[in-house]
C-alpha cells in the first residue's frame, strides 16, 4: 500500500483517494463508519483532475 | 504472385526500430523478393503526397513504428490505415507509448518550459515557443501540434498486429515476414510474442523469493544462474509477455518490460508493483518505509514502456 501510494502521487492521485481496511465480519458498525468516512472524504476531495487523455 | 506493397514509418520513437528491420541482414534480400516498399523515411526518398495518391487498401502491409505525440503522426497514421490492408504497431512504442510516453507524466506546457526556457543550453530570453502557425513576409508556415498526452498507435486508428520488442527481436521480425508470406497470418488484434510471461520462460534457477533489499542495476553484479528477482533487482519478468529471446536476462540485466503486459493483465504497472511487495521481507512500518525508499522511481519503473496503455495512461494534472 505504501510503495501504491507512492506510485500513484507520481500519477497525479491524492493519497486520500486510496485506503485499505480490514475489516471482520463480526464489527459491522466498523464496516459502516469506514464506508461513511470514505465516501464523506471523497466528497469532500471533489473530482479528480480533469483527463488530458483525448487528442485533438 | 505480385509483389507486395509495404511501407515502413516512424511516429515518436528513436529510429531503433527501423534498424531492428535492417539488421535482418541478408534476409532482407527475400523481404526485398516479397516485397516493393513504397515508403520508408528512414531509408528511402518517397514523399507524403505520392502515397496519399494511392488508392485505399492498396499497401499490403504497414510497419509503424513510434508512439504518437503529434498531429502530423496522428494525420499520417490514419493516412497510412486508410491506404493499409494490414498496419502493425510495430516496437513497444506503437504497443504501448514505450519511452516517448514517460512524457505523460508531464504535458506539453511543463515539457516546454523545460526544453525552451529552464535547459542550460537554451537562449531564449524572450521566452518563444514553437507555434503551429507563424506568418513571415513569404507566408504562413505551419508546425505540427504537439499533444499534451502520448497514445499508442491503437489509441488513434485501428490496428491488426502487435510485434513488440524496444527493438522487436530479429526473429520475431522474421516469424512475422514468414506468417505473412505463407498466408497464415493469426487473427487480427494478436500480439506476437510468447502468451507466457517472461518468468515462465526464463532459465535462471528459482527459489523461494524472499528479499530484504532492493537494488538498482549499478549497486550490484548479480550471480548469473539465479533469479534476478531474488537478488533484489527489480526484474519485470513477472508482468512481461515472454518471447523476446531474452537478451537482457542473458546479459546478466534485468527485465525492463518491453514486450508490455502478458495475456490477461490489464495493466502491467500495478501487477510488477504487487509481485515486488509479495516478495518483500517487511516486517514492520519501518521495514516497509525502507523499500518504498529503494524503489526510487515506482511509476517510472513499472510503466517504462506502458505509459500509454496502463489504466491511468497519463498522470492527472
Amino acid at each position: 500500500m505504501a510503495l501504491l501510494k507512492k506510485m500513484l502521487a507520481q500519477l497525479g492521485i491524492e493519497e486520500e483517494r486510496v485506503r485499505l481496511e480490514w475489516v471482520a465480519a463480526s464489527e459491522p458498525d466498523r464496516f459502516v463508519a469506514v464506508v461513511k468516512e470514505m465516501t464523506q472524504k471523497v466528497r469532500e476531495l471533489g473530482p479528480g483532475a480533469p483527463d488530458l487523455v483525448a487528442v485533438a | 504472385m505480385a509483389k507486395l506493397k509495404l511501407a515502413l514509418y516512424w511516429a515518436a520513437g528513436c529510429g531503433g526500430c527501423d534498424v531492428a528491420v535492417l539488421d535482418v541482414n541478408e534476409k532482407i534480400l527475400d523481404i526485398a523478393n516479397l516485397a516493393d516498399i513504397v515508403l520508408w523515411p528512414i531509408a528511402l526518398d518517397f514523399k507524403y503526397k505520392d502515397v496519399k495518391a494511392m488508392e485505399d487498401k492498396s499497401i499490403d502491409l504497414c510497419l509503424l513504428n513510434g508512439a504518437i505525440r503529434n498531429s502530423e503522426q496522428e494525420e499520417i497514421a490514419k493516412m497510412l490505415r486508410a491506404k493499409s490492408k494490414v498496419l502493425v504497431a510495430f516496437g513497444s512504442c506503437a504497443c504501448f507509448g514505450g519511452i516517448p510516453a514517460l512524457a505523460n507524466f508531464s504535458n506539453r506546457s511543463e515539457i516546454f518550459q523545460r526544453v525552451y526556457v529552464e535547459a542550460p543550453s537554451s537562449d531564449n530570453a524572450n521566452g518563444r515557443f514553437p507555434q503551429t502557425s507563424t506568418k513571415v513576409e513569404e507566408g504562413e508556415l505551419e508546425l505540427p501540434e504537439f499533444y499534451d498526452t502520448v497514445s499508442a498507435l491503437h489509441q488513434v486508428v485501428s490496428v491488426e498486429y502487435f510485434v513488440p520488442g524496444c527493438p522487436p527481436p530479429v526473429d520475431l521480425i522474421l516469424k512475422f515476414v514468414d506468417l505473412l508470406a505463407t498466408g497464415q497470418l493469426p487473427p487480427p488484434g494478436t500480439v506476437l510474442g510468447s502468451d507466457k510471461t517472461l518468468c515462465d520462460e526464463c532459465q535462471r534457477k528459482k527459489g523461494e523469493k524472499k528479499i530484504s533489499r532492493i537494488y538498482r542495476p549499478h549497486e550490484i553484479i548479480p550471480v548469473p544462474e539465479q533469479c534476478l528477482l531474488e537478488q533484489g533487482l527489480i526484474c519485470m519478468g513477472p508482468a512481461t509477455r515472454g518471447g523476446c529471446g531474452q537478451k537482457c536476462i542473458n546479459a546478466n540485466m534485468p527485465c525492463r518490460g518491453c514486450f508490455g503486459p502478458p495475456a490477461g493483465v490489464p495493466d502491467q504497472g500495478v501487477k510488477m508493483l504487487s509481485a515486488l511487495a509479495s516478495i518483500y521481507n517487511a516486517k514492520d512500518e519501518g521495514e516497509i518505509a525502507k523499500m518504498v525508499e529503494e524503489v526510487v522511481d515506482p511509476a517510472g519503473t513499472f510503466y517504462r514502456f506502458g505509459m500509454s496503455t496502463s489504466m491511468l495512461k497519463r498522470k492527472r494534472l
